[in-house]
């Protein structure tokens, strides 16, 4: 932590390395946290791109409060996503979930774990989950957060978070089995 | 402590060592009495993180690297740039190389080594962007993406030496990422010259459409609105700002087209296009332009030796240390081989 708090400050005297370094630290997660998010890959590309871009901006402002500097990054995301989503509602689109087959997808509900599912199939499935438990499986597992940290970016105890990742785990696996029947 | 926040508790610790690469069974057996709950919770994990597991197309990554490091410039305190601005400007890069690379600050030394598994592995890796970043020439960027590939190597046996199957595969992935954008700078346009680099990052060369689909890993998931067949190679370049370089997983490369060349007209071709004879004699500018082609064929064929040997070393180490690793490190160590071989593979086809 110590090592990110002054990496933190040399990237906010526009140190190119360190900055260089935070962004190739947490490009693929934000970008992986976008896609299971919104389910479009080429729109993730472009959001994730801007959230750099506005923490570029924005960086200078950041206050280290000892929480990763990833946590800041999902929030900017998170405010980006809830932006694009709802601009994207305004709007008649093909959904991610309806462009995938079912053909595609094992019948048999004993495979549901044992075959490979596909980030398309992830993303549909998520859906079906309630928001603080989308949440918890994207920062989770596409951020690849602790639960300590998605304990802070979510504003909650880690108790609260671990009920949280059991229960979407849960109601991921249901719907996962539901889904091939 | 509840029975269901024990469980939980008990869930998230075997999340976490099967994440960090142990067998499910063996949690199992840690906790036999919830056995049977826990086991289908850890496999619907796992099967989220691997499906979760993707990264954005490498074309991308590579503009949108540039991008991010044209804005930290455009950031920059005013005041330093407005002395002799050009000299400034490149004045800054070249100190930054130089404290890099000739002298060094600590940690950067230290980072130089560093593996996978270790915290300075990131400064290693931001270091060596910056490498890119300032290597203008196409096939010089070709030849440092080459020795990229040789850490990744060293770092594949290292981390297959440590058992740490996760980290083999991820540097898989990077060597993969970082051969396929040898291969496309190595390709066709590939020259000496500043110009002649971005040409070849412009020019939608054809190994990028074959190179994708014989990446071994990962998908590179190409949107619909790509364009499927990529035009035919030109000296002049393309107005749109589709980059042909597969995968650059640095941060500073070359500049995509739109940026750097702001849609020239076709007629305004890279100083290495050769006119034809029958329009133009030979006047100091053609002998100007057949040196380049002379001086790229050299560090063509300079380039083409390097890989060559480093292949059939490379593809040597990984195949003499596939024998002495445990089975289950195996599945990653052979798709580091497949990767390495068809890598080198496609930079030498492109290098004919």
């Amino acid at each position: 932590m110590q090592d990110e708090e002054s990496l933190i400050r040399r990237a906010q005297q526009r140190d190119q390395v360190a900055l260089t370094q935070l962004y190739e630290e947490n490009f693929d997660r934000i970008y992986r946290y976008i896609v299971l998010k919104i389910g479009d890959r080429t729109e993730a590309e472009d959001m994730t791109q801007q959230v750099f871009l506005n923490a570029l901006q924005s960086i200078s402002s950041y206050k280290w409060k000892g929480m990763p500097f990833a946590s800041w990054l999902y929030r900017i995301a998170h405010n980006q996503i809830v932006d694009y989503l709802r601009k994207k509602s305004r709007h008649v689109s093909v959904p991610l979930d309806e462009s995938i087959s079912k053909a595609d997808v094992d019948s048999d509900p004993k495979h549901v774990t044992e075959r490979k599912m596909e980030i398309e199939e992830l993303v549909v499935a998520t859906k079906k989950l309630t928001a603080a438990q989308q949440e918890v499986i994207s920062l989770r597992f596409a951020g690849e957060l602790s639960i300590a940290e998605v304990a802070g970016v979510m504003g909650k105890s880690e108790g609260a978070i671990k009920a949280l990742q059991h229960s979407a785990i849960v109601a991921l696996r249901k719907v996962l089995s539901v889904e091939v029947v | 402590m509840g029975r269901e926040s024990e469980f939980d508790n008990i869930l998230d610790e075997c999340l976490e060592r099967v994440i960090k690469g142990e067998d499910i069974e063996a949690c199992l057996a840690r906790h036999p009495e919830h056995a049977a709950e826990l086991e289908p919770l850890l496999r619907t994990a796992l099967e989220t993180r691997k499906a979760v597991a993707i990264g954005p197309r490498p074309e991308f990554r590579q503009r949108a690297g540039y991008e991010f490091q044209t804005a930290i410039r455009d950031t920059q305190p005013k005041g330093s740039r407005s002395f002799f601005r050009w000299q400034v400007r490149w004045m800054a890069p070249v100190a930054l190389i130089i404290g890099l690379l000739m002298v060094g600050s600590g940690t950067v030394t230290a980072a130089s080594s560093s593996l996978p598994d270790e915290p300075l592995y990131r400064v290693k890796l931001a270091t060596e962007s910056v490498q890119l970043a300032f290597t203008p020439s196409a096939l010089d960027k070709a030849e440092l993406y080459a020795r990229f590939a040789d850490k990744r190597v060293e770092e594949i046996i290292k981390m297959a030496d440590k058992g740490k199957v996760e980290q083999v595969e991820k540097t898989t992935e990077r060597m993969n990422n970082e051969l396929i954008a040898m291969a496309n700078l190595a390709g066709p346009g590939a020259g000496p010259s500043e110009s002649a680099g971005v040409a070849t990052l412009q020019a939608p060369v054809p190994a990028t459409a074959e190179a994708a689909p014989k990446a071994p890993l990962r998908e590179v998931p190409v949107p619909a609105t790509a364009p499927s067949a990529a035009p035919a190679p030109a000296p002049a370049p393309a107005p749109e700002p589709t980059p042909s370089v597969e995968k650059a997983p640095s941060l500073m490369q070359a500049p995509p087209p739109a940026v750097e060349v702001p849609s020239p007209p076709e007629e305004e071709a890279p100083v290495t296009t050769i006119p034809p004879a029958s329009v133009k004699g030979v006047g100091p500018e053609n002998k100007r332009v057949t040196k380049n082609e002379s001086e790229k064929s050299d560090k063509q064929e300079k380039l083409r030796t390097i890989l060559s040997e480093k292949a059939a070393k490379n593809s040597k180490a990984l195949r003499d240390h596939l024998e002495k690793v445990s089975e289950k490190l195996k599945p990653a160590l052979e798709q580091a081989i497949e990767v390495a071989d068809r890598g080198y593979e496609q930079a030498l086809e492109n290098l004919h």
